[in-house]
């Protein structure tokens, strides 16, 4: 049959036909290009922003995972002594482990909590006053300056303050240190004396650390690296001494200082109910759509013509979660941004589904569409708006927040980005509604607003719950605005901190 | 399914192989003017073939619309082992058989009912002496059905087999409509070429 002369004179024929398009065909098909690559780009630039979210999550997790440690040393500053002993001791005991037994040398670690860059001071002297290492050959010691008052200074407190006891290799030493004063000393004969006074106050109650030594009494070198405040660092204790022998200098590792972040993260949710307003914040103020299709005035004695009241929309839920970081920028204020995916609705009233051809001419497009709804009341069709979104708020704490929970008034402007509908065009002159998501604007700018209060703020992840209102001032629909083309949303919010 | 075919309706002779490699790199790249350039090099073909499945201008040039869009989503497959032509026009019939399927106006015409076994069949081979676009509206003027299983058989080229996998119909039942549209067809032909005899004549 395929070589009836039939078929080969159609297929001839079939070839040479040709029909030019029209030129909206170009164009639309280079739309959709473009928005798939705006969307390729779009989804490109969100996962992004994802995975930066979450690797600033995840690093702000692991700093709050190491802060008590860190919050520990910081407590011995002021009243924690305990902690900053046991701290002490345990690197003393770590320390003295460390060395051969060989090189009868003891490192002690006095390290003060309380200041900020530790200073290592490596004392080798013997209880005579005299520079030694190991056991006999004295090791070249740079002893600055040492001074003699010092001296007599250790020696005094040593004898009314300090009680050692030594017995069968256990000593127990016990210190009591003066304010202004550092004293980290050695048992009589088995360790030198190191002695550091400062005239600054230095709040230092007292020591206790129990040392096992079975080793007999021998001279040796005690390291001490002493962590003292920055004020002592540099003003009083130039005398630097270095120990260079046949150990290598340790250096220890200086004490962090508590880096606390100044952002708080967190999630939010909201839900509520979204619905197209008239422009204003006005809220209940429209009339119902049964009021509006009976023909009921407005108030001014003018009756909503039938068109009017066909595209009055209706409430719909409204939802917006996403991630929110926030920093106080003043006493009682704080500023919150963050990202969030929003999703608005809102029901129409619509009446029979057409599923025929029919062209509609808009300034963007002229072209057909192959169903629409008829303008009635008989089914219900909601509208879905799709918003990426980044607020920048303003918060105002409005009590004190000691024994109510503290109220904050939110404020700030939310740039939204329209990133998908689902949603009808009414057009008041066929009175038909048909999808075009062409007329929308892309970008909108919203309004919010909202009272917050904190729950549980005294725990690790404190809970705020409270109201908000939005409104977004741009319109809705840029091409044959309707009556009702502004966004409105208002309901209950949640912010989760996750790390304060 | 048929992914090598060439389809005979499309003319190679204009562009070099060359030329489509470097066309489709450029339009692989993004570049706007090649994209263009694709476009303005197929677009008058493709919608002749996309005219002779549908029932309008409007609709054609929605196929045509929808397809290209395809073709450049999809542009990264071409393997050119084929005619850029014959792949583009590959997916311009498979959009269209995709709008006849999805489209209510053309789904219920577009039946393929199999209770008449008996089928006319035509032995005489008419003589096509009419212009492309005049035997294209007559090929438009078929049922749906008919009009569906002609172009793919006729002009495109396909067996019977593929067709009813194509459409989801036995090969029985293509046959058998192709068969009608094929009587249906050359009886217009004939008739209208008579029309154009006498009117010559007269």
């Amino acid at each position: 049959m395929r070589d009836n002369e039939f078929e080969k004179g159609v297929q001839e024929k079939m070839e040479e036909f040709r029909l030019p398009p029209s030129a909206p065909v170009w164009v639309e098909v280079e739309r959709s290009i473009r928005e798939r690559k705006r969307r390729r780009i779009l989804i490109f630039w969100f996962c992004l922003a994802g995975l930066l979210m979450a690797g600033l999550g995840g690093w702000w997790f692991w700093e709050s995972n190491e802060r008590p440690a860190l919050s520990l040393t910081k407590e011995g500053n002021n009243s924690s002594v305990n902690s900053s002993t046991e701290n002490n001791t345990k690197g003393t005991r770590e320390e003295i482990a460390l060395p051969a037994k060989g090189d009868k040398e003891q490192k002690i670690n006095a390290a003060d909590p309380t200041s900020s860059p530790s200073v290592g001071k490596d004392l080798s002297k013997n209880n005579r006053g005299e520079t030694t290492t190991g056991r006999n050959a004295p090791l070249p010691v740079k002893i600055s300056s040492l001074k003699q008052a010092d001296k007599k200074t250790v020696d005094r407190d040593r004898t009314s303050k300090e009680q050692i006891t030594a017995g069968s290799g256990k000593k127990t030493r016990k210190q009591t240190l003066p304010k202004n004063k550092v004293t980290t000393l050695l048992p009589d004969n088995d360790s030198q004396v190191a002695t550091q006074k400062s005239t600054t106050d230095f709040p230092v109650a007292s020591t206790s650390e129990t040392l096992n030594n079975t080793e007999p009494p021998v001279p040796v070198t005690a390291k001490l690296d002493v962590a003292l405040p920055a004020a002592i660092n540099t003003a009083k204790h130039a005398d630097t001494v270095q120990a260079v022998g046949n150990e290598k200098q340790q250096t220890k590792p200086s004490l962090r200082k508590s880096r606390k972040s100044k952002w708080q993260t967190g999630i939010v949710f909201a839900f509520g109910e979204s619905r197209l307003t008239q422009g204003g914040l006005t809220l209940f103020s429209e009339k119902s759509f049964d009021a509006l299709q009976s023909g009921v005035s407005n108030g001014s004695g003018n009756f909503y013509n039938q068109s009017f009241a066909d595209s009055v929309p209706l409430r719909g839920p409204g939802i917006h979660a996403g991630l929110f970081v926030k920093r106080k920028v003043g006493k009682k204020t704080s500023f919150s941004t963050g990202i969030n995916l929003a999703f608005y609705s809102g029901k129409q009233r619509v009446g029979e589904k057409v599923d025929s051809v029919r062209r509609i001419s808009t300034p963007f497009n002229n072209d057909t569409r192959e169903g629409f709804y008829r303008s009635g009341s008989s089914a219900n069709y909601v509208n879905r708006y799709y918003y990426l979104q980044v607020p920048l708020l303003l918060h105002w704490q409005l009590n004190k927040g000691s024994k109510w929970p503290a109220i904050e008034w939110e404020n700030g402007f939310v740039p939204s980005f329209l990133f998908g509908s689902r949603a009808l065009v009414y057009d008041p002159a066929g009175r038909i509604f048909f999808r075009d998501n062409k007329v929308y604007n892309s970008f909108s700018l919203v309004y919010q607003t909202g009272f917050t209060a904190t729950l549980a703020s005294r725990t690790k992840h404190p809970l705020t719950a409270g109201v908000y209102y939005n409104y977004h001032l741009s319109r809705l629909q840029k091409v044959n605005p309707p009556d009702f083309n502004h966004q409105s949303s208002y309901g209950i919010q949640f912010r989760w901190l996750l790390k304060k | 399914m048929c992914n090598d075919r060439t389809f005979p309706g499309v003319s190679h002779t204009v562009y070099t192989n060359m030329d489509e490699r470097q066309l489709v790199k450029s339009c692989l790249k993004g570049k706007p003017a090649a994209q263009k350039e694709l476009y303005d090099r197929f677009a008058e073909q493709m919608l002749g073939v996309c005219y002779r499945y549908t029932k309008s201008l409007a609709d054609a040039e929605d196929v045509l619309q929808d397809g290209f869009v395809k073709v450049y989503r999809f542009l990264h497959t071409y393997q050119f082992e084929g005619p850029l032509g014959a792949w583009i026009r590959r997916i311009m019939v498979t959009t269209a058989l995709n709008f006849l399927k999805k489209h209510s106006r053309y789904r219920t015409d577009l039946s393929f009912d199999n209770n008449d076994a008996l089928h006319p069949v035509v032995e005489n081979d008419a003589e096509v002496k009419m212009t492309a676009r005049e035997l294209a509206e007559l090929i438009r003027q078929l049922p749906t059905g008919y009009q569906t299983i002609f172009n793919l058989h006729a002009v495109e080229g396909f067996t019977h087999v593929e067709i009813g996998s194509m459409l989801g119909i036995s090969d029985g039942t293509s046959r058998s409509q192709y068969a009608r549209a094929r009587s249906l067809l050359i009886s217009w032909v004939e008739k209208k070429s008579q029309i154009k005899n006498d009117h010559y004549a007269g």
